[in-house]
């Protein structure tokens, strides 16, 4: 009876331990004063900001950068950037471990270890692309290349390779879509804890990744063709820009089937007094927003495949 | 904030925020300690970038309760779990913990002034007079809320299980 609702002396001393080493450890991450903490530090966000910033300003000034000092430039941002986001990633990671013990504890939902896994792989992709972009700045002396015409860079394909990278973020965006639906919101659009639109916003963002993937897979396949020689780059533009245009068209069409439904209920609830005419109009307008680019999209279709 | 004053608010709190949480987890050890080292880690998240509030051990009560709510409600939501057995797992809570545990939620779905009493009552140990001095109204008044809330209560508490052995 007597240490009933008592703390166990054992665990008051370790907590005390660990919030000791946690209030510690957290204030070696903290930024001193008048330094850049490099690595794990949120100052390393700004920095990488500004760095990219400046990247970009150099870049655009000088699209050749064959010169010595020109290349040495591109090549020290590049480095730099990949320092960046080598720290940046690492801290993903850390705080992607916290967020998993706290997950084993019961304390928070497997939502939130999604969220931070997808968080540590978009970085890790991130730091890939810059890792590309540097080899090829390295092997070409050029700024790196995106376009699908773009020459190969000492026998490689950084254009396919840097597509890819893209890819697999977006497939593991759409895992993570997938399971959320999955998991919580059919269960609980199901079960009447919440309106069917919430699950209807999920489906039509799964709906736009699954456009963004199939539009990198085509672009890919474009590439392919134009590196074997199959395709001129007068037809692989126009093939591009119909890849895109579909996309753009799919996306629309996914967001007007979304905003429609929404739209009637919103009507009806507008008769019965229960949201205001501007919440209507406000809906309206996306739906005609929407309306237009699906317009815009088939009406570029049309002209391409006169092209053909 | 200096690690001295967190270290201090510390050892001055853990033991009243432990008796608090244990009374509503049905002195459920593993919950409770879980509870309570992921309230000063959120006190720690928080008091470090604002400043520490006037009363360190009220807001961890108030945040420890809030935790408690959302494990249960996800822990419900995840399983409807019930203590196992049935098919020879042992339950992670004991029964009587785990009746425990859904009295303190159904308690905290009530009204906030409804919950207030009822938890000042039953898991406070609190008297009719102590509840009306902190609530600042009278002993009437706290007399009738119980009754209203006991009420509710008994609107919201799940049917007792046909197995298990402990309902009466």
């Amino acid at each position: 009876m007597s240490n009933r609702f008592e703390p166990d002396a054992k665990f008051v001393d370790r907590l005390e331990w660990q919030l000791a080493s946690e209030f510690r450890r957290r204030d070696r991450l903290k930024p001193a004063p008048g330094r850049i903490a490099v690595p794990r530090s949120i100052a390393a966000l700004g920095l990488a900001a500004g760095v990219l910033l400046l990247g970009v300003a150099a870049t655009k000034a000088a699209d050749l950068i064959k010169d010595s000092w020109r290349k040495k430039i591109e090549v020290a941002r590049l480095e730099t950037e990949v320092k960046i986001k080598t720290a940046f990633l690492e801290l993903k990671k850390e705080t992607a471990d916290e967020i998993e013990k706290r997950f084993s504890l019961g304390l928070i939902s497997e939502d939130a270890v999604l969220t931070a896994k997808l968080g540590v792989e978009r970085s890790a992709s991130d730091l890939e692309k810059s890792t590309l972009e540097l080899e090829e700045v390295r092997a070409s002396g050029e700024t790196p290349r995106d376009e699908l015409y773009a020459p190969l860079v000492g026998g490689r394909d950084f254009v396919s390779e840097r597509l890819e990278v893209e890819k697999k973020v977006l497939n593991l965006d759409l895992d993570l879509c997938r399971a959320r639906i999955e998991r919580t919101l059919r269960q609980r659009v199901d079960a009447g804890v919440l309106p069917k639109s919430a699950l209807d916003g999920f489906q039509a963002s799964l709906a736009v990744q699954e456009a963004a993937i199939a539009d990198i897979e085509n672009r890919l396949t474009l590439r392919k063709k134009f590196l074997a020689g199959e395709i001129s780059a007068a037809e692989l533009e126009v093939q591009t820009r119909m890849s895109a245009a579909e996309k753009d068209l799919r996306e629309a069409q996914s967001s007007i089937e979304t905003i429609r439904p929404h739209l009637e209920d919103l009507r009806a609830k507008e008769a019965a007094g229960l949201v205001t005419s501007d919440e209507v109009k406000g809906m309206q307008l996306s739906l005609d927003f929407a309306q237009a680019k699906a317009d815009l999209a088939v009406q570029q279709i049309e002209i391409l495949k006169q092209i053909k | 904030m200096q690690e001295e004053q967190w270290l201090r608010i510390y050892r001055e709190t853990v033991r009243p925020l432990y008796g608090y949480m244990a009374k509503r987890t049905g002195d459920n050890r593993a919950l409770t300690e879980d509870i309570v080292q992921e309230s000063y880690l959120r006190a720690l998240d928080r008091w470090r970038d604002k400043a520490v509030p006037d009363t360190p051990l009220a807001w961890l009560k108030q945040v420890a309760r809030n935790v408690l709510i959302d494990y249960l409600r996800r822990r419900k939501w995840d399983a409807d779990a019930g203590p196992a057995g049935a098919d020879g797992v042992e339950p992670r809570t004991p029964a009587d913990a785990f009746e425990s545990l859904e009295l303190f939620l159904a308690i905290a779905s009530l009204g906030r002034r409804k919950a207030r009493a009822l938890e000042a009552f039953y898991f406070d140990g609190l008297s009719v007079r102590e509840i009306a001095g902190e609530m600042a109204v009278s002993e009437r008044a706290v007399e009738g809320l119980l009754r209203r809330a006991r009420g509710s209560l008994k609107a919201v508490l799940p049917e007792p299980r046909p197995a298990g052995g402990n309902h009466v």
